[in-house]
C-alpha cells in the first residue's frame, strides 16, 4: 500500500477516515474517479495475506487450541461477551478493553464489538449480505415512527449491483420482493437435511422460504479479479490467503491502491473535523498519531466519515465550534441516538432421524437463510409487534464431543466416536430494533483515554416490540423444524445486550428533514455539505437484513455524486 | 450442554465452532509414573504425583489404546492440566478440585484402599459403575440434571461434585484426544483444504472431520 510518508502533502482532494467495510469503498470509489485520496485509519497497517499469521493453523498447532486463557480474558472483558472473540487465532483482530475503554448507564448494556487496524472489520465479519427493500424503506413513513428514509430501492439498486458485482456474492434468486435477488454468483450447496427441511418449509408455509445464504465469497469456475475461490476452510475471521471473502484488504483498498490516486496513513486517530465557518464548511480533519500522539492538520474538498457508526458520532460530537457547540451536523439534537442493531439469540435447534450414510465435504463457511415471513401485508400482519426477522442457520453432523453426554467408555466407545454422528439443525433470528431517541450514546470529557480523547458513555435497551418478536421467533423456529419432522426439539432465547448483534447503526440518521436528521438523501450532513457519512451511523432504520452490504451501496452512490457535485463546483 | 451443541450448530462460519486438542510433536508411551515427561513437561495443575497419575489411569480407562491410540499415546494429561491451570474460570477450578476429593472419597470407599494403590482393574470397574454403558439411562439422566446446577443442591454436595468432576474429566479427555494432532491429521479424515462445498456426498464409513 502507498503509505503516507514525509514527503506526502497535507493537502487532498479527499480524506477518508478508516478503512472498515465503508471506508474501503470510500476510498476505492474516490481514488478511481481521480480524487487525490487520504486514507486515514487509527489502528496499524495490515498487509494482505503476509500479516495473516493464523491463517493455515490447525488447533493443535494453536496456543491452548485456540481458546482464551484466564489471563487474556483480563484485557477483552467487554469483546468477551460474544464468546468467540477472544481467541489465539484472531484476537489481534478485536481491541483490547484495557486500552480503549467505555461505560454504560445504570442498567443498561452496550456491546462494542470492533478493531483498529487496516481493514477494520472486514477482515472478521461474517459475510452474509442481503439487499433491504422498499417494505423497509417505507416502514416508517407508513407506521409513522421516526423519520422517514430520503430514499427508496429504486435510488439505491443500481449501486446494490455496482458492489455486488465487484465484491463477488454468491446466492441463489429467489424472486422474493421484500429480499431482492441481487448479481450473484453461483450459490453454495444446502446439505441433505437443510434439502429436506426447505422442502418441508415450502410446503407447509406459503408465505415462508429457505435459501442457502448470501455471502461475500468467490465461488463458481470465472476467474474474479486477482482474488481465489473459497476453498471452504472456514477460517476466514483469521484473513484468507486467497482473499476469497470481500475484505477492504483483498478487494476495496487494493482498487484503490491501482488507481495511484491513494494515500494510506495507519496510526493516525482522527479526532475532529475541522469547520470553515466563512465558507461553511469543514476545511480537514485533525489527526493525532497513535504512536506519537503529535497532531496533524490536514486539508480536504471533501470528507467522508467510515470510522463505523459509533467512532464516526464520536468524532463528530467532539468537532465543536461556535456554529456547532452540541458537536458537527447536530442542528437536530439526532447525533448520538437512535442507536439500533439487530437482535438475535433466539431460535431452535433439533435432531434428523436418517440419512446416516450421507456427509458433506468441507467447512461451508455459510448457512442458510429465512427470510422475513412477518408484517408483510395483513394477511402476515402480527398483534403484538411491528416489522420482523429473518433466520439464518445450518445442519450438520454431530461429532464426538457428542459422546460427552452419553453413557459409555472403553475401546468400543472411543471407536463409535471416529465416526459422524446424528445429524443437527439449528437456526436463530436475527430481529429489527425500532429506532428509540433515547437508545443513545455521549461523550465523557471527564473520562479520557491514553490519547486524551472523550471516551463513550452508551445507555441503550431494547424494549416492548423487540421483547414480543422474541417470542414469536422462538415459536415459528420450533414450528418449522417441528414440521418437517425433527425429534427432540428444543427452543431458546439466550438473552440479548444491544450491540452484540454487531451491527450498530442510526446514531445520524439520513432524513428529509434538518430539523429531525442529521444527513440528506445523499448521505451529506445537512449544514455542512462537504462531509459525508456513510457508514452505520447514517440509517434511519434498521430493517432485519445484515446491514453491510447496505454500507457499501450507500457508500459508492455518495462517493459518485460527491464526484460529480466537486466537478459541477457545488462543493 | 444441549444449548452449546446448538450454538454449535449454527456456527455460521462466524468462528463460532473451534474443536479442541492438545499440542504435541511426539507420541510418548506414558507420563504417569513420573511428575513431568522425558520433553521436560511439568504439570501446573496436577502437581501431586499422585493425583496426576489418577486423572492419566482414568483418561485411559475413558478413550484406551485400540488399533487407534489411546489417551496415554496422545498425552491428554498435557490437555487436560492446562486446560484446568489457565482455561477454567476460579469457579469452575473450584468445583473441579472439590470434585476430584469428592472422586478420591467414592473411589476408595466403592474399591477398598488407598487410590493411590488401586489398580487399572480396580479403576475400571468403579468407572464403569459410574459413568458405563451399563449405567440405568434414566440414572444417568437425573445425575445430568443435578450437575446442570450452578451450585451443590444442600444434602447432594458429594454426588454434585462427583459426577461435576465425571464429566469434565470425559469431557476433557474427549476434547484432548480427538482434537490432539496424532488423532486430527492420522485417524479422523483430515481435510484442511477441502475445496467448494459439496451438501451430500456418501459417507461411505469414512470418520469424522477433524476441522470444524
Ligand atoms: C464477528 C462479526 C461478524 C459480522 N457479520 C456480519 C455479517 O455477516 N454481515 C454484515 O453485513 N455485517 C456483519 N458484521 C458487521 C460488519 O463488520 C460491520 O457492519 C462493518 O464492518 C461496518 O463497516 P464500517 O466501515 O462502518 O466499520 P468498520 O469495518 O468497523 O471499520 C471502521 C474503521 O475505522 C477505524 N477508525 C475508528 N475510529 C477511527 C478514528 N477516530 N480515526 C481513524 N480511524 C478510525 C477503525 O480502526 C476501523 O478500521 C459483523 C461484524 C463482526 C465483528
Ligand atoms: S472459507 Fe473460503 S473465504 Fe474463508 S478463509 Fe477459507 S477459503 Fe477463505
Amino acid at each position: 500500500m502507498p503509505l503516507f510518508n514525509e514527503n506526502s502533502p497535507m493537502e487532498y482532494d479527499a480524506i477518508v477516515v478508516g478503512t472498515g467495510i465503508s471506508g474501503g469503498w470510500a476510498a476505492k470509489e474516490l481514488a478511481e474517479k481521480g480524487l487525490k485520496t487520504l486514507v486515514l485509519e487509527r489502528g496499524r497497517n495490515v498487509n494482505h495475506v503476509v500479516d495473516y499469521k493464523t491463517m493455515n493453523d490447525d488447533p493443535w498447532d494453536l496456543p491452548n487450541n485456540d481458546r482464551p486463557t484466564q489471563e487474556m480474558l483480563k484485557d477483552y472483558p467487554m469483546q468477551n461477551r460474544t464468546g468467540y472473540t477472544v481467541r489465539p487465532s484472531h484476537v489481534h483482530w478485536f481491541v483490547k478493553d484495557t486500552e480503549h475503554p467505555y461505560y454504560e448507564k445504570p442498567d443498561t448494556r452496550f456491546d462494542w464489538i470492533r478493531g483498529y487496524h487496516v481493514g477494520g472489520r472486514s477482515l472478521v465479519w461474517g459475510r452474509q449480505s442481503y439487499r433491504l427493500a422498499d417494505l423497509d424503506f417505507e416502514a416508517n413513513a407508513k407506521q409513522g415512527i421516526a423519520v422517514d428514509w430520503p430514499i427508496r430501492y429504486k435510488d439505491l439498486a443500481p449501486w446494490y449491483s455496482h458492489v455486488e458485482k465487484f465484491a463477488g456474492i454468491s446466492g441463489q434468486k429467489e424472486g422474493i420482493k421484500h429480499l431482492p435477488d441481487g448479481e450473484f454468483l453461483p450459490p453454495m450447496e444446502l446439505n441433505c437435511v437443510e434439502e429436506e427441511l426447505k422442502k418441508s418449509i415450502n410446503s407447509s408455509f406459503p408465505e415462508r422460504h429457505l435459501t442457502i445464504g448470501r455471502t461475500a465469497h468467490i465461488t463458481g469456475d470465472s476467474p474474479f479479479q486477482n482474488r481465489g475461490t473459497c476453498q471452504s476452510r472456514n477460517r476466514c475471521m483469521r484473513g484468507c490467503p486467497y482473499g476469497a471473502y470481500f475484505s477492504s484488504n483483498a478487494s476495496t483498498l487494493p482498487a484503490a491502491e491501482a488507481s495511484g490516486n491513494m494515500t494510506l496513513r495507519p496510526d493516525s486517530i482522527v479526532t475532529e473535523v475541522i469547520y470553515d465557518a466563512e465558507k461553511g464548511k469543514a476545511s480537514g480533519v485533525r489527526v493525532m498519531d497513535s504512536n506519537t500522539k503529535e497532531v496533524y492538520d490536514f486539508k480536504a474538498r471533501i470528507i467522508f466519515l467510515n470510522a463505523s457508526a459509533i467512532a464516526t458520532t464520536a468524532i463528530l460530537m467532539n468537532s465543536k465550534s461556535d456554529r456547532f457547540p452540541n458537536g458537527m451536523g447536530n442542528d437536530s439534537g439526532e447525533l448520538g441516538h437512535n442507536i439500533m442493531d439487530h437482535h438475535f439469540r433466539v431460535g431452535a435447534s433439533g435432531d434428523w432421524d436418517g440419512f446416516e450414510d450421507k456427509y458433506y465435504k468441507g467447512r461451508r463457511p455459510n448457512g442458510f437463510y429465512i427470510p422475513r415471513f412477518r408484517n408483510l401485508d395483513e394477511k402476515t400482519k402480527m398483534p403484538d409487534f411491528v416489522r420482523g426477522y429473518g433466520f439464518q442457520g445450518s445442519a450438520s453432523r454431530e461429532d464426538w464431543s457428542a459422546g460427552v453426554a452419553e453413557l459409555g467408555i472403553g475401546g468400543g466407545f472411543k471407536d463409535s466416536l471416529m465416526k459422524p454422528g446424528g445429524w443437527r439443525a439449528g437456526m436463530t433470528a436475527f430481529g429489527e430494533i425500532l429506532p428509540y431517541h433515547d437508545n443513545a450514546m455521549e461523550l465523557n470529557y471527564d473520562k479520557l483515554d491514553a490519547w486524551g480523547q472523550p471516551t463513550i458513555t452508551f445507555s441503550t435497551t431494547i424494549r416492548e416490540n423487540e421483547l414480543n418478536m422474541r417470542k414469536d421467533m422462538a415459536v415459528t423456529a420450533g414450528e418449522m423444524l417441528e414440521a418437517a419432522g425433527f425429534k427432540n426439539i428444543s427452543t431458546w432465547d439466550d438473552g440479548y445486550g444491544v450491540g452484540l448483534g454487531i451491527h450498530e447503526m442510526g446514531t445520524a440518521r439520513m432524513g428529509k428533514d434538518p430539523k429531525t436528521s442529521v444527513l440528506n438523501k445523499w448521505n451529506q450532513i445537512h449544514a455542512v455539505p462537504n462531509v459525508f457519512v456513510t457508514d452505520g451511523a447514517c440509517m434511519t432504520s434498521a430493517a432485519c437484513q445484515n446491514p453491510s452490504l447496505t454500507y457499501m451501496a450507500l457508500t459508492a452512490r455518495a462517493a459518485n455524486y460527491a464526484v460529480d457535485e466537486l466537478k459541477k463546483m457545488n462543493l | 450442554m444441549k444449548r452449546r451443541t446448538a450454538l454449535k450448530t449454527i456456527g455460521l462460519g462466524m468462528g463460532a465452532t473451534v474443536s479442541l486438542g492438545t499440542f504435541l510433536s511426539t507420541i510418548q508411551s506414558c507420563v504417569s509414573e513420573k511428575e513431568s515427561s522425558a520433553d521436560g513437561w511439568k504439570a501446573d495443575y496436577f502437581t501431586d504425583p499422585n493425583q496426576q497419575k489418577l486423572i492419566v489411569e482414568m483418561s485411559d480407562i475413558i478413550l484406551p489404546a485400540t488399533d487407534t491410540p489411546g489417551a496415554k499415546d496422545v498425552e491428554v494429561i498435557k490437555y487436560i492440566d492446562a486446560t484446568v491451570a489457565r482455561i477454567y474460570d476460579p469457579k469452575t477450578v473450584e468445583r473441579f478440585g472439590k470434585g476430584m476429593d469428592a472422586c478420591v472419597k467414592a473411589l476408595e470407599a466403592d474399591q477398598g484402599g488407598k487410590y493411590s494403590d488401586l489398580s487399572r482393574e480396580q479403576l475400571t470397574a468403579f468407572l464403569e459403575k459410574q459413568m458405563g454403558a451399563s449405567v440405568d439411562p434414566a440414572t444417568h439422566k437425573t445425575r445430568r440434571a443435578l450437575i446442570a446446577e450452578k451450585e451443590a443442591p444442600s444434602g447432594q454436595s458429594d454426588e454434585y461434585y462427583l459426577y461435576s468432576f465425571l464429566d469434565s474429566l470425559k469431557s476433557l479427555t474427549i476434547a484432548g484426544f480427538f482434537g490432539s494432532e496424532v488423532i486430527g491429521e492420522q485417524h479422523l479424515t483430515y481435510d484442511p483444504i477441502p475445496g467448494p462445498y459439496q451438501g451430500c456426498i456418501d459417507q461411505n464409513g469414512m470418520n469424522t472431520y477433524s476441522l470444524s
